[in-house]
């Protein structure tokens, strides 16, 4: 995957940027995209004049080296955090700058702790005007885990959770940056998906790698992204991540919230599919503008992949796995991509037998029920021929008895009482068989 | 890749077992309704389905032993380097297989359950079966739609399995969930004989007699299960416990917990013939819980470390669990007049009454657990609000439940059933409250000082009424389980002695014949006054957690943190590894105040390979039976070696197991069979000896045959060829059983001797009244002896009791009394025939005598159908023909009283009640034995006794 990404990074320099200044047809529900307009040869000092200019207006827009960086992953961090000596043990330093390094005063930063028994707590201060705030008395050790928060504008700034040491306090700094809430500069670079078919349904992960071109950190709509999922997908799944996206399940689809900072974002979900059956056709939304979508299925020898207005898929062995896989890139003057339509054939099922074994059994069922409704009698010949098994069986016995008697295995008092049992149970077989004879008669 | 296609065979095994449970269950129910002839093929229809399950484990064995990844079950839950044993225990890692696991051990219950039925409880023995078929069904259904443990892999076959979670990779694992499993899946036994019961209405006592040693050893599988579970948590998950209420915990808790009840409130009904219903519904509700508990465990309903993957097969529980409580109440319902109580608690202060407190503490525990359990659920559901709910809340509420239950564990041995006087209680009570309290006192007085205060002050979690005075009790909750303890140990230890000496007194024997004498006559009451002591040190255990002591620190090598009075030293870090993982292990020295060495550990983390992500911690435990160490390496630097460990001293744990032992010791003298059942069941041709000699044959087979086997082809080779051999044996018996059954059902077995018409109910019944009033007698008179009960209300209780004995005695002769004679005469050709001697010689010299005019001694002619077609016995007016056909035939005692002929050793007369296992003077009262002359007391002379029966046979019964 990071192969690809490196090869796609150099390979589309030249159209990302260019999509990066399309004003595209969004799908239905997309934030608003501001106006970009088409500029040609631009020279370096025109495009500095021209990022003044625009820094000047408060206009928002992407330059090169920014998109180069940010495809590149060498954006900076906006939160780091590590142990350090001159922190007072048992407390976190948080400094909270600009994106040019200023201080920034009466932020409110917050402190989420984590009990190693699953309680949680929180607390808020502001930072003072050299941008520092100070939390201090804090319990150290294993037992509880830190993590600092800083909101703004929609955006949630964090950095990742940590453990105080016994011996040093922590440094944490976090970089403010603008927000907006226009999606221009932002871009799906790659939109994934994986298939994987799972006894009765098919598992399906999708993998969406932003890329947030410009300096700014992109805010995703208030009320949330709707994102719909194919009709009867159960079991939907995402994973968590320690940046500030959000995909919280709805009715059929999910809601994407939260903020993408400059850079790259990588966020998965996933979701089964019902399988019943030999094949499967399901339509998978783009929610963005996408330069790459890729196809991908682990696949049994007979299986086969199609996905409408892609090529088709191309088998691969990897790790003993047989992999099918498609791929396409996309042109700025390519059409919308709204959704792509994927289709599974000859899959294989777990066959007949089981069908054939519950009807066998209901039909048993039905049997047994029938019996018990119905009722019936004992055959006389089988009674009788079980009565005289049973003597038999209790003439042997007593001639066992007898045998452990004479060899003084047990005693006369026990010896008579099993032989009166013994005799008792015979006696009712005598009953039981006179009873038969006047039945006969 | 292995030549067999597993992965298709599996399937086919699975829907054959479905099939072949499903036949089962249809001849079962045939059998049960009027054809008995049927039985025969039910039961070896059972034995096929068993059989076929095994073929399923077998198959799965071979899978996992050649590593064939068709399967996605052993590509998920093992890897290439798994050594063979691990591989074994993969059966049951994960659900599918687990699912697999646990009909293979019902069929293993079911085919040993009906083995042992054979001839017995004929009535019930097909409905047994069917409910058992219907079981086992249920699973095979879940296999194959939900969670078939042979499924291929959809995709292509991967080189090598995910391997299994390093956790379950212990050898806890081993025998933890297969002995869980077993006590889970073993209620389904007397769950069965309890629907039977309902089927047919034979609601007595007969089906407990059934379930007695069955549910015993159910309840030592699941209580061991649980143990072993609390063990591994406790030495491998590395949290510093053995129970965190965890859902999955509490899913096998809560069955245990109605189980208890039920195992109390069965001696009830036994003894008195209450508690029909209630017993019922416990039993019901027990399996319920069970099937619940793998619900809550497996549908992933709710969150739990460590239950099985969220799946689909929660619908189905669902629906089967609506299946089960729909048709036990409407069963019950359809039920309800025959499960009436025959008495009522007369007493408060009676043992059946602390059974029924002790019942109703137990199903609150259980209900509780349950709300505790599912309220995040329930939470979420109706007030869309996430709670969690944790182990400080059930700990606060099981404090007060356990205290009580422990209190009611030594209130039960000192009340004497029925009705106990004042006075009685006050001398049965005194010594034990007295032990109690002084173990109070010093407590109170010197615990501090040794490290166990009475007092530990513990703070309310919220802000509520209830929970403030919880918290309260919490805080003298060591001073409480003292003095309950303690009583709970004067109780048992006062039984004891005082059982001892009544024998020594009454019985003239020693001291250590005394004691074995008395335990092993009430093996089940002794067993289970061990198993309250068992239970005793365990709680001990249990209140060790108010003392427990915890500290964390980073260290660097040489550096030492201090706790508790020791000192734990870090001394250096060492890497190991092997195939499969890689360790790190920190070594580490204890030493006490004196800085002497107590002792040498090495906590660690285990890397392993198909988990890189998910690093075990290997606590090290240094045991004592004072107070554990337990270490816990949190992490460790390899670069600067600096190391973040976690030391708890957590005191009295071993007491835990240690009762967990005594636990099971208790309960293997409660199950294990008298000298007169082991004696029985050779009578009825089932050989220990022969059973013994057939699996140490076995053994020793496969001991020669398992090494050769290693060393020509490699362990897991071997393994897997075993497993092939083992399913090959395995096919030959579900071939001959299925011929067996279809045989039966089409009538061409002539082997089915036990499918004679069963003991009318009404017999049944009588027969058990008569056990259950000889039982309350012998209770009566010993706890007479014991001084529980006053001679007032034991003359009281025992003429009524006597009364109704005569009663029962009455009607029971009357139903087979005159055939008795043709028996006896039946048994006594047969001997002679075999050239043995016989008790009834004689009758073969009647016999010869009554081809001559017959004498007047004679009560009855045998019974001519021809003759006498409509001859219907009264009962009331054969009742002395009945007693004329019976005099003779025993050995008998003579009583002295009335000159009646009773049972060679019965201990009271049939007719007037008197005892005639010894004389009483008619001057002094003194009771002699019965065939004195004179009174050992005063000399009195008694008058000649009546000859005994076999002298005189020719005599009227007076």
């Amino acid at each position: 995957v990071t192969r690809f990404i490196l090869i796609l990074v150099a390979c589309a320099l030249v159209p990302l940027s260019a999509f990066a200044q399309q004003p595209p047809e969004m799908p239905p529900g997309h934030p608003p995209v501001g106006p970009l307009g088409a500029r040609e040869e631009i020279t370096d000092e025109e495009e500095r004049a021209d990022q003044e200019n625009r820094e000047e207006r408060d206009e928002p827009g992407v330059p090169e080296e920014h998109l180069r960086q940010a495809l590149a992953g060498e954006t900076p961090e906006i939160s780091s955090a590590g142990p350090s000596p001159e922190v007072p043990t048992g407390s976190i330093r948080v400094m909270v700058v600009d994106q040019h390094g200023d201080p920034v005063p009466a932020v409110d930063v917050e402190l989420a702790v984590m009990h190693q028994d699953g309680e949680r707590d929180r607390n808020r201060q502001p930072t003072d005007e050299a941008g520092l705030t100070i939390f201090g008395d804090l319990p150290t050790g294993s037992g509880q885990a830190y993590r600092i928060n800083v909101y703004d504008g929609g955006a949630r700034i964090s950095s990742n959770p940590f453990q105080l040491p016994p011996d040093q306090g922590y440094h944490v700094s976090i970089i403010k940056l603008p927000t907006t809430r226009n999606a221009e500069a932002v871009l799906l670079m790659l939109h994934r998906t994986f298939l994987e078919l799972r006894a009765d349904r098919l598992h399906v992960v999708h993998q969406l790698q932003f890329v947030n071109l410009a300096r700014e950190t992109y805010v995703f709509p208030s009320e949330g992204l709707e994102v719909r999922l194919p009709e009867g997908a159960t079991a939907f799944q995402t994973q968590e991540v320690m940046t500030d996206q959000r995909l919280v399940e709805t009715d059929g689809g999910f809601e994407l919230s939260g903020s993408l900072t400059p850079g790259r974002t990588t966020l998965v979900y996933a979701y089964d599919l019902e399988l019943d059956g030999t094949e499967l056709d399901f339509e998978v939304p783009i929610p963005f503008r996408t330069f790459a979508v890729r196809v991908e299925a682990l696949a049994s020898p007979d299986m086969r992949l199609e996905v409408d207005g892609m090529p088709a898929a191309e088998a691969h062995e990897t790790d003993g796995h047989r992999l099918l896989l498609t791929e396409m890139q996309r042109e700025p003057t390519d059409p919308p991509l709204d959704a792509i339509r994927i289709h599974l054939r000859g899959i294989e099922g777990p066959g007949p037998e089981r069908f054939v074994a519950i009807g066998a059994a209901l039909v048993f069922l039905v049997m047994g029920i029938l019996f018990a409704y119905r009722g019936g009698a004992a055959d006389p010949v089988h009674a009788a021929r079980s009565r005289r098994l049973q003597k038999d069986e209790l003439l042997a016995q007593a001639a066992e008895l007898e045998r452990m008697f004479e060899t003084n295995e047990v005693g006369p008092k026990y010896r008579q009482k099993h032989m009166d049992i013994i005799t008792t149970q015979l006696a009712s077989l005598l009953r039981e068989e006179e009873a038969a004879k006047s039945r006969d008669a | 890749m292995p030549a067999i296609d597993v992965p298709f065979l599996g399937s086919l095994v699975i829907s054959l077992t479905l099939v072949s449970a499903a036949y089962t269950f249809a001849v079962s129910l045939a059998a049960g309704r009027g054809r008995p002839q049927m039985l025969g093929a039910a039961r070896f229809g059972t034995y096929a389905t068993c059989a076929l399950i095994a073929l399923g484990i077998c198959l799965l064995a071979y899978a996992f032993q050649t590593h064939d990844f068709r399967i996605r079950y052993v590509a998920r839950y093992s890897d290439r380097s798994m050594s063979w044993w691990y591989l074994v225990t993969s059966l049951w890692g994960g659900q599918d297989g687990s699912l697999l696991w646990w009909s293979f051990l019902l069929g293993g219950w079911t085919s040993l359950c009906t083995r042992w039925m054979k001839g017995r409880f004929t009535e019930l023995q097909p409905w047994v079966i069917a409910t058992l078929m219907s079981i086992i069904g249920f699973f095979q259904i879940l296999m194959l739609f939900a969670a078939n443990p042979f499924a291929i892999t959809p995709a292509s076959t991967p080189l090598d399995g995910e391997g299994l979670n390093p956790l379950l990779q212990n050898y806890w694992m081993i025998i933890h969930p297969p002995t869980l499993y077993m006590g889970f899946v073993g209620w389904s036994i007397p769950f069965s004989f309890a629907i039977a019961a309902l089927a047919t209405g034979r609601l007595h006592d007969e089906w407990l007699h059934a379930i007695r040693k069955w549910t015993l050893m159910v309840w030592l599988f699941l209580s061991c299960g649980l143990l072993l579970g609390a063990l591994w948590s406790y030495e491998e998950l590395g949290w510093g416990g053995y129970w965190a209420w965890d859902p999955v915990e509490n899913a096998s808790f809560m069955p245990w917990l109605v189980g208890t009840a039920f195992l109390h409130s069965i001696i009830i009904q036994e003894r008195y013939g209450m508690l029909k219903g209630w017993n019922i519904f416990l039993i019901c509700l027990t399996f319920f819980m069970t099937i619940f508990g793998t619900f809550l465990t497996r549908s992933g309903l709710i969150a739990s470390v460590h239950s099985f993957a969220k799946s689909d097969i929660g619908i189905y529980f669902v629906w089967y669990m609506g299946f089960l409580a729909t048709g036990c109440a409407a069963l019950i319902i359809w039920r309800w007049k025959k499960l009436a109580a025959v008495h009522k608690i007369e007493s408060l202060a009676s043992r059946e009454f602390a059974f029924l407190l002790n019942n109703w503490v137990l199903i609150a525990m259980m209900v509780t657990t349950l709300v505790l359990t599912t309220f995040p659920l329930l939470s979420e559901w109706m007030w869309q609000e996430e709670v969690t709910v944790g182990p400080p809340i059930y700990n606060r509420w099981m404090v007060p439940f356990g205290i009580v239950l422990l209190t009611l564990a030594g209130v039960g041995p000192l009340i004497s059933w029925r009705k106990a006087t004042g006075k009685n209680m006050a001398r049965a009570f005194a010594r034990p409250v007295g032990f109690a309290i002084s173990a109070g006192v010093l407590h109170a007085l010197f615990g501090s000082a040794v490290g166990f205060a009475a007092y530990i002050p513990a703070e309310a979690v919220y802000d509520a009424p209830a929970d403030k005075l919880l918290a309260a009790l919490f805080s003298v909750a060591p001073l409480i389980s003292t003095i309950t303890c303690s009583f709970v140990v004067g109780t048992v230890f006062q039984e004891f002695w005082r059982g001892t000496t009544v024998r020594m007194r009454t019985k003239g024997e020693n001291a250590g014949t005394a004691l074995i004498t008395l335990v092993s006559r009430a093996k089940r009451r002794y067993g289970g006054y061990i198993v309250h002591v068992a239970v005793v040190l365990m709680y001990i255990g249990f209140t060790g957690a108010a003392y427990d002591v915890e500290k964390e620190a980073a260290l660097r090598p040489g550096e030492a943190l201090e706790i508790g009075g020791y000192q734990v030293r870090y001394d250096d870090v060492r890497m190991e590894s092997d195939t499969s993982k890689r360790m790190v292990f920190t070594d580490m020295t204890i030493l006490d105040a004196d800085g002497d060495e107590v002792a040498l550990v090495s906590p660690a983390k285990f890397i392993y390979r198909t988990h890189p992500e998910m690093p075990t911690t290997e606590v090290a435990i240094r045991y004592g039976l004072i107070e554990d160490i337990y270490v816990i390496m949190a992490s460790v630097d390899s670069s600067t070696r600096l190391g973040t460990f976690r030391v708890i001293i957590r005191p009295l744990v071993m007491w835990i197991w240690l009762g967990a032992l005594l636990m099971i010791f208790g309960t293997f003298i409660a199950v294990s069979p008298s000298v007169k059942e082991v004696l029985a069941e050779r009578q009825r041709g089932f050989s220990m000896t022969r059973g013994a000699r057939a699996v140490a044959g076995v053994a020793a087979l496969l001991s020669i045959a398992i090494p050769w086997l290693v060393v020509r082809f490699g362990a897991t080779h071997a393994m897997g060829m075993i497993f092939v051999l083992l399913a090959g044996a395995v096919v030959l018996g579900i071939l001959t059983f299925l011929w067996q059954s279809l045989r039966g059902a089409f009538g061409a077995d002539e082997g089915l001797a036990f499918a004679a018409a069963a003991p009318r109910v009404e017999r049944v019944a009588l027969v058990d009244e008569k056990n259950a009033l000889v039982r309350s007698l012998k209770d009566l008179e010993f706890e007479r002896d014991l001084g529980k009960i006053s001679d007032k209300d034991y003359e009281r209780l025992e003429k009524r009791l006597r009364s109704r004995a005569r009663e029962v005695l009455r009607l029971l002769d009357v139903d087979v009394a005159p055939y008795i004679e043709d028996a006896e005469r039946l048994v006594a050709k047969h001997l002679e025939k075999l050239g043995k001697g016989s008790p009834y010689r004689d009758r073969l010299r009647d016999e010869s005598e009554e081809s001559a005019p017959p004498k007047q001694k004679k009560k009855k002619s045998k019974p001519k159908a021809e003759a006498e077609p409509e001859r219907k016995p009264d009962p009331v007016a054969e009742s002395a023909t009945a007693k004329a056909a019976l005099k003779p035939a025993r050995g008998t005692v003579t009583c002295w009283s009335c000159d009646t002929e009773n049972d060679a050793d019965a201990d009271w007369c049939k007719k007037c009640g008197s005892r005639v296992s010894e004389r009483q003077c008619g001057e002094c009262d003194t009771w002699n034995d019965p065939d004195a002359a004179f009174c050992k007391k005063c000399a009195h002379r008694f008058e000649a006794r009546a000859e005994t029966a076999s002298d005189s046979e020719t005599e009227e019964p007076k």
